[in-house]
């Protein structure tokens, strides 16, 4: 079930409503049902695997606490647990990679990141971070909580697992905050996102014929494409997890604002970011062994980060890309914080062409594919009326205002100034106005409905 | 006023000035060929004494301005392209609710669609079902058509409309009028057909027209489709509610498993005792002059369809002639506009051959100076000429190789128009015609 869906429409009042009408102790069980169920939407056969990890991954807790003072004990655990979660996702995800393997598995939807938050929280269990959970429905639906199920956020189980004990109340200030959140990402979605994705897919599918310009323009277009897609869905589950009272981890701070591509990266993909720095990256030694130590584990977590992104070579090579970068950017010590206008603006620049170019890379179906779109970037632009972009002039142009207003609203928020909170604080009849406009642009102007194929979210692949 | 009294009544204002929004987005952005097609359905519905389903053959074929102009019949064409039986059946009992006819014309083409409603057709299937008012008729209709993956965009057609946004025009936010042509729909032929590949589109005609082969009426499909009970379930309902029934297949070039289904009709005029006019035999129409394509007639042959389906009409039921009648006006006024649009675009036509199909017209009186006899040694040109039914002249001394003159009878209103003919020998698949007026 997709958050652009009708079915999502009825399915999520539904679920708040009973989730509120309900006696406290049944709640989580409810929200269980209703994650599953939007879940095996999906497809009903793979709610197994989810269940498989969920109790692997319950019971390796249990009997890490149990272990005790028990070192050797708690990590057979840990081992057990990340060595069969690991499995399934390497069997579901990367086994046709292998040569000669062909078990041509359908996709797992949202496996990357479920596998991921079960792990997450065996890791924290082992440190002793949190105490092992009992209650099995709890836990379950920290696994699988809807929102925020099949594309992240990716949240620690320190972070999560105490809300699902903490009674929520229904409270008009979070259903409104969520409600304006969930607007917003419906707006970078549906009139952004996919609007992008018609040039992206028109030039990228026939890369061959396109050259400079068009090629520029389509690089671009994508990495606005994907981070209004992704962040789209991000900030819907927010939305959809403050109105029923609880706090997911924001996943995107501005990315493209980033001077530099560390800093892009503390910016984009936070979740998985912070994951990978905090179970990865410093068990790996961080950068406590040295500089030469430290760049090897850089290029490490973007390598793996890149893999898990999709198995295939070309996001291996987009992930290496954007480690080169940041050891490069740690060589010529670039990774400064800029003061000046001019230095931020330059840095700015040149890091989203630097994240823009390792894009291409994430887009193109093969490493081959990219460099063709590469080099025809590279050559000059023969201007053809044949050669569309796939939509037309007053599309472009709303696409270009939509475009705009993110930047504003980006900006606004690096300056820590936020819309939806100036929103709430306006005349009840301007907001009621304002919302309701908000509501009719996203309908009338968002992709969605009958006619177009509703655009699965980029990220659910993962 | 209290906190929750002042946040309970933001929702409420929000959600007020939301469906005011949506309700304008909805009627601004939504398609408006299907208000024109059917707005006189609902405006008039008591007038119609005839109502006609069925697909593209009928929708051009059978021409309510046409059959009020020879029998005075009041007619109202429900038929549209791609139609199948399943969505006459339902279009007819939403009619039904409106209109209280005395006979109903049944175009049995689509027998042989084996479903339920063409999906290649949506958008025609669209123009009936987004303007039929919410009843238990429509409702029914939902349950028994629509897959899942349809309901929605039928349900909540803005779903499916609101991407026009970027195309809208002004006419968009005016009141639509209606099409002037009682569901019938003239403009998708005349004019367009016959352009500068008109003599190879003519021959290829000819060499399908040359295989049409008509099978013995004994020789009937086995195995009867879903479209066989929809078919009957028309009848049943016609009947119930004391509805004469006329089966009709419009003359068309019909394949030898096309023609099984229609011969399979006659069992079925046989058991509910209903006429059945097969076009396949009959004579009414010029093969040679008629068609828009192998299937399609085009306005000479929508003209002598007509005639002929209202001659029979009058002849085998009891319909009276309304010319004449009050409140019934606006049918001379749309026969008028509608013989202007057909008028406007003979002028428009820049090929000979279309000029000559749009100059067969019962209100045209027209004349043809022809430069060389030996261009009517053209089996096709002077099927086309033969077909307008006019005296032609010969005069060497003419500078054009064509001349036509064309005056409505309507109007008084005149235009000539001559051609010459610039390369290719006398031969309709090499020779082209330039007009000049």
């Amino acid at each position: 079930m997709l958050f652009n869906s009708f079915g999502f429409l009825l399915f999520f009042p539904i679920t708040v409503i009973f989730y509120f009408l309900l006696p406290n102790r049944s709640r989580n069980v409810w929200l269980l049902a209703a994650s599953y169920f939007f879940y095996m939407q999906w497809s009903a056969v793979h709610i197994l695997l989810l269940m498989f990890s969920t109790v692997i991954s319950f019971v390796s807790g249990i009997l890490t606490e149990k272990a005790g003072n028990d070192t050797k004990q708690k990590q057979l655990c840990v081992l057990g647990s990340f060595s069969i979660n690991l499995f399934v996702l390497f069997v579901f995800k990367y086994a046709n990679m292998l040569p000669n393997v062909s078990l041509n598995l359908v996709a797992v939807v949202g496996i990357s990141f479920y596998t991921f938050q079960a792990l997450s929280y065996t890791m924290d269990v082992y440190r002793g971070d949190i105490p092992a959970e009992h209650n099995f429905i709890t836990y379950a639906l920290f696994v699988s909580f809807f929102p925020q199920l099949v594309a992240g956020p990716i949240e620690k189980s320190r972070d999560f697992l105490p809300q699902l004990k903490t009674e929520h109340k229904f409270d008009y200030d979070n259903a409104r905050e969520g409600f304006y959140l969930m607007l917003w990402g419906y707006f970078i979605k549906l009139c952004i996102a996919d609007r992008a994705s018609v040039i992206v897919n028109r030039i990228f599918d026939n890369v061959s014929s396109y050259n400079g310009l068009y090629i520029v323009i389509a690089a671009v277009m994508f990495a606005v494409q994907i981070y209004c897609d992704f962040a789209g869905y991000s900030i819907i589950a927010l939305g959809c997890a403050k109105f029923m009272g609880f706090k997911l981890t924001e996943n995107f701070d501005a990315p493209y604002l980033s001077t530099t591509v560390s800093d892009f990266w503390r910016r984009w993909h936070i979740s998985l970011t912070s994951w990978f720095r905090d179970y990865l990256y410093i068990p790996l030694g961080g950068s406590r062994n040295g500089t030469c130590r430290k760049y090897i584990n850089i290029m490490i977590v973007l390598l793996v980060s890149g893999l898990w992104h999709g198995a295939a070579i070309n996001f291996t090579v987009w992930g290496g890309l954007n480690g080169l970068y940041q050891v490069v950017e740690n060589i010529l010590k670039l990774n400064h914080k800029r003061k000046t206008f001019i230095g931020k603006a330059v840095g700015g620049f040149f890091t989203f062409v630097m994240v823009d170019i390792a894009w291409v890379f994430f887009r193109a179906k093969s490493c081959r594919e990219a460099l063709v779109a590469l080099r025809n970037l590279l050559s000059p632009t023969v201007f053809d009326h044949s050669l569309t972009f796939g939509i037309g002039r007053r599309q472009m142009v709303v696409l270009i205002l939509c475009i705009f207003v993110l930047i504003v609203s980006d900006i606004f928020k690096r300056r820590g100034v936020c819309f939806r909170r100036k929103l709430m604080s306006l005349n009840p009849v301007i907001r009621a106005f304002l919302v309701a406009s908000f509501i009719a642009f996203i309908l009338l102007v968002g992709v969605w409905g009958a006619g177009f194929e509703q655009a699965a979210f980029i990220y659910f692949q993962f | 006023m209290s906190k929750n009294k002042k946040r309970g009544l933001t929702v409420i204002l929000t959600l007020v000035f939301f469906v005011i929004m949506l309700m304008g987005m909805m009627v601004v952005t939504r398609d408006k060929s299907g208000i024109a097609k059917n707005k006189d359905l609902y405006t008039h519905g008591n007038d119609y004494d005839v109502l006609i389903l069925g697909s593209s053959h009928s929708v051009m074929g059978i021409l309510p301005l046409e059959l009020w102009n020879h029998n005075g019949i009041t007619s109202y064409n429900l038929a549209n392209y791609g139609q199948s039986l399943g969505v006459d059946y339902w279009v007819l009992r939403n009619a039904l609710r409106y209109t209280n006819p005395k006979v109903v014309v049944i175009d049995v083409y689509t027998l042989f669609f084996d479903e339920k409603y063409s999906v290649v057709h949506l958008p025609y299937l669209h123009q009936h079902v987004d303007n039929m008012p919410l009843s238990s008729t429509k409702i029914e209709l939902y349950k028994d058509l629509f897959a899942d993956e349809f309901t929605m965009e039928f349900v909540f057609p803005f779903s499916l409309y609101h991407s026009r946004w970027d195309k809208l025009t002004t006419s968009d936010f005016m009141p639509t009028e209606s099409s002037g042509q009682l569901g019938a729909d003239v403009n998708q032929y005349i004019g367009q057909s016959l352009g500068s590949t008109d003599a190879e589109q003519i021959m290829n005609l000819h060499n399908h027209m040359h295989e049409y082969d008509l099978l013995p009426t004994t020789e009937v499909c086995e195995e009867k489709n879903i479209s066989f009970d929809y078919l009957e379930m028309m009848i049943q309902l016609c009947q119930e509610n004391d509805i004469e029934v006329m089966l009709v297949m419009s003359p068309a070039y019909c394949t030898e498993d096309n023609q099984r289904y229609i011969n399979s009709v006659y069992e079925y005029a046989d058991k509910y005792n209903v006429h059945f006019l097969n076009g396949l035999w009959e004579n009414n129409v010029y093969y040679e002059a008629d068609f828009f394509d192998t299937a399609h007639l085009n306005s000479s042959g929508a003209f002598k369809w007509s005639d002929y389906v209202g001659d029979y009409l009058c002849s085998n039921y009891s319909l009276t002639n309304h010319k004449g009648e009050e409140g019934l006006e606006y049918f001379d006024d749309y026969y008028v506009e509608w013989n202007n649009m057909m008028f406007d675009k003979l002028k428009e036509n820049t090929s000979l051959f279309g000029t000559l199909v749009l100059a067969y017209n019962p209100n045209f009186k027209t004349a043809i100076t022809i430069s060389d006899e030996t261009f009517l040694e053209d089996m096709y040109l002077k099927a086309l000429v033969d077909n307008v039914g006019c005296d032609v002249v010969i005069d060497s001394e003419s500078k054009a190789d064509f001349c036509i003159k064309v005056i409505s009878t309507l109007t008084n209103e005149e235009y000539s128009c001559c051609f010459i003919a610039v390369e290719g020998e006398i031969d309709a698949s090499t020779i082209v015609f330039d007009k000049q007026d």
